[in-house]
């Protein structure tokens, strides 16, 4: 095959725009989906350290557990969520399923909104995704990038009484327990 | 008229037989991103499934309590797969229970329900690259984590 010019610009053009171009766009989908798998995650960690918050936001007497003796106590649902937070941690560490998500912190907040709507507490973990390979490419291909780790929160909620009823104990709130 | 061929252009037959080389690898390109697709969704139910699994074992007392021939943790995960979108393309999808097989009724259960979904994907990818003389998995693992309290801890 005699030499060919055109040829070989074409051939220059595919390994240095092309190959690298098609190789960034399935970087960047891959991390696209670790991103979007991610929020779903912490959102389900989320929902479930809600629960958690509510099933343990009223405590009783057991001396006598009728509920007339039931309490709020604004401390057992941090408690509540932490413990939930720790054994999804303890999960990760013992390596049980591959992780993509770094928990970075949670808020937890109890929203008494009576009487239109019920309670609700609202739990927001923020998280950030370990970029499996973009990072790496970018930094090949653009020099040293000041890039960070994605980012997100997932929130979950869980409500604690009925309509209208507000967070009161000896009123209409259904006890989640 | 005078016509001046600045060079000469390469035969057509040499074309042809460069696009026919990169057919097998944008084949393979293309299964890759069906791969991908695929995963991507099957995950997605995956995750769905185990943790509408774990919460609804936590509620009805740990993931070994009983419906029937099945546990209850069980039947809500194979029922959540048929639900998700996805969820048809997981083989051997199944949950392990770590903890929470018993919740704390008297202080000697565990306070949480801790699941492992899993389940594999058929690669659809494997084939051609194998035919191409590469080794590629045959399946895509998957596994998920799920975590919920016990709601009879009390």
């Amino acid at each position: 095959m005699r030499y060919n010019p055109r040829r070989s610009v074409v051939l220059l053009w595919f390994c240095l725009v092309s190959l690298p171009l098609a190789f960034f766009a399935g970087v960047i989908s891959i991390e696209y989906q670790r991103m979007l798998v991610a929020n779903r995650t912490a959102n389900s960690l989320a929902e479930s350290a809600a629960t958690a918050a509510s099933l343990k936001l009223v405590v009783n007497d057991p001396d006598s557990p009728e509920s007339s003796s039931d309490r709020i106590d604004t401390t057992e649902g941090p408690k509540a969520m932490k413990r939930v937070l720790d054994a999804y941690s303890a999960a990760m560490s013992a390596r049980e399923a591959a992780s993509v998500v770094n928990v970075t912190g949670s808020s937890y907040v109890i929203k008494d909104s009576t009487p239109t709507y019920p309670s609700y507490i609202k739990v927001e973990i923020p998280y950030t995704v370990t970029p499996a390979g973009f990072l790496s490419v970018a930094r090949m291909m653009l020099g040293d990038t000041t890039a960070q780790p994605f980012s997100g929160v997932g929130r979950g909620f869980a409500y604690v009484c009925v309509p209208g009823a507000g967070l009161t104990v000896n009123g209409e709130c259904a006890k989640p327990r | 008229m005078i016509r001046i061929k600045s060079r000469k252009r390469a035969p057509r037959a040499t074309a042809l037989l460069e696009f026919v080389i990169t057919l097998p690898f944008m084949l393979a390109l293309l299964m890759f991103v069906m791969d991908a697709g695929r995963v991507f969704l099957a995950v997605g139910a995956l995750s769905d499934a185990t943790w509408r699994s774990a919460h609804v074992a936590g509620v009805v007392g740990g993931a070994d309590v009983q419906n029937g021939a099945n546990t209850f943790a069980l039947e809500t995960f194979n029922q959540a797969l048929t639900e998700v979108p996805g969820g048809n393309t997981l083989k051997a999808a199944t949950i392990v229970i770590k903890s929470g097989g018993t919740c704390k009724l008297d202080g000697t259960g565990d306070p949480d329900v801790r699941l492992v979904g899993q389940g594999y994907v058929d690669s659809i990818v494997s084939s051609s690259l194998v035919g191409l003389g590469f080794s590629f998995p045959s399946k895509w693992n998957l596994k998920i984590v799920a975590v919920a309290a016990c709601e009879t801890e009390n």
